[in-house]
């Protein structure tokens, strides 16, 4: 078996020093920086692109819910001025009732008035009338002239 | 002359079908050093070629921003091997990454290239591997004291174990903590070792058999070359994770 030929073996541990010794440098010096680098470079251009991407994201969030405050805003304000517009018009519609109601009322009570006027003044006219009337009735029937005062008392007794 | 020539040429011919043949380790440069043999063979031949691809695949392929296929595969092998370390080991394994990383690299691509047709395995010598285990050996030991300084003797005194128990554990702990090495560096070298030599016996068959019937192990070839990548790969992997699992019983001791 070759592999036992111990004439070889220094030899062969001599170069290998020298060949790795070798490649071990290369690979420390040379290799790895520049491997190492540019994966390091990828993750942070990546790291460096999700960042912009969140920083996008945060932004179009904060848009957005800048217009959402102003729409629930402007639809506050909307449903307030239409509140405010419904409360005048039921005031004033309210106003404009109670001043037609007073009115009516007093007409009413006008018209009223002017009834009772009428009935208490045909009321007098009719017992005065109603008086002599009796008092005809009376000096016809008894032949005696009743007193004006006799005539009122009774009328008034009937009359009430 | 003529029969001299014709018993080399037999030789060889033999040499080739030799399944063996493959792990023999020829001297292209002699250096010798006083008495200490360094010559330059294929071995570091193929050493050298391992690096050369390795940093080929390492420094090719860009670093953009969008990655391409290449360094895709790049970039895959090395998260899987930070997230390795890093999971085990924590923060403190940090400076351990690039030791394991250049592991992994250069055991998966000798691995590979091992697998191209009259290539040569460096992992397949057990030298090899072994140094390299050795090493890890070492440097989780170092690290250990290090880190511990004589508290690292008590990853060999399991805790919560009544003492009679420890009369038999801690001779195993010990054991198994030196054995580390052999286990590490044996587990690579036979896997590259027969999947190689299984492979160059198949070869033979196919040459053997010839047109007529060498299809049979020529199909049987082309799936164990695709287990030999799996092997290779995944033995690559076993031994940057077994790196990993020792540097970690040195730094966190959680055992």
């Amino acid at each position: 078996m070759p592999q036992l030929d111990a004439s070889t073996f220094l030899s062969q541990i001599f170069w290998l020093i020298v060949t790795f010794g070798i490649l071990y440098f290369v690979i420390v010096r040379k290799a790895l920086p520049s491997i190492g680098g540019a994966m390091e470079h990828r993750r942070s251009r990546i790291a460096d692109d999700l960042d912009e991407a969140e920083r996008l994201k945060a932004s179009a969030e904060k848009t957005l819910a800048e217009y959402e405050s102003t729409l629930a805003e402007s639809r506050a304000r909307a449903q307030k001025t239409v509140h405010e517009k419904k409360a005048a018009i039921a005031a004033e519609l309210d106003e404009a009732r109670m001043r037609i109601e007073t009115e009516l009322a007093a007409k009413i009570a006008r018209a009223e008035a002017e009834v009772r006027a009428s009935k208490e003044k045909a009321l007098k006219e009719l017992s005065g009338t109603i008086g002599d009337l009796t008092g005809e009735i009376v000096t016809r029937i008894s032949g005696e002239k009743a007193t004006e005062a006799e005539l009122k008392k009774a009328v008034e007794k009937v009359l009430g | 002359m003529a029969t001299e020539a014709g018993a080399r040429a037999a030789g060889e011919a033999a040499a080739a079908l030799n399944p063996l043949e493959q792990f023999e380790i020829h001297r292209l440069l002699p250096i010798r050093i006083g008495n200490i043999d360094l010559s330059f063979t294929n071995s570091s031949l193929w050493m050298f070629i391992t690096i050369g691809v390795v940093a080929l695949f390492l420094l090719g392929g860009g670093a953009r921003l969008v990655p391409g296929r290449w360094q895709s595969a790049k970039e895959i092998i090395y998260e899987m091997m930070s997230s390795m370390t890093r999971d085990m080991l924590g923060e403190k394994g940090r400076p351990f990454f690039p030791f394991v990383f250049a592991l992994f690299m250069f055991i998966l691509t000798a691995n590979m290239l091992g697998l191209v047709p009259y290539s040569f395995t460096v992992t397949s010598h057990i030298i090899v591997t072994f140094a390299m285990a050795l090493f890890v050996f070492v440097l989780a030991t170092v690290v250990g004291f290090v880190k511990h300084g004589l508290g690292y003797l008590k990853l060999f005194s399991p805790s919560g174990v009544h003492w009679v128990m420890k009369i038999i554990l801690v001779p195993i702990e010990i054991i198994s903590y030196f054995t580390r090495p052999i286990s590490l560096s044996v587990r690579l070298f036979a896997n590259m070792m027969a999947g190689h030599t299984m492979l160059k016996v198949f070869a033979g068959f196919v040459i053997g058999l010839g047109l007529i019937g060498g299809w049979a192990p020529l199909a049987m070839m082309v799936a164990l070359t695709g287990l030999e990548v799996l092997v290779a790969a995944l033995q690559a992997y076993v031994f940057a994770m077994l790196t990993v699992i020792y540097l970690n019983d040195a730094i966190n001791m959680d055992h």
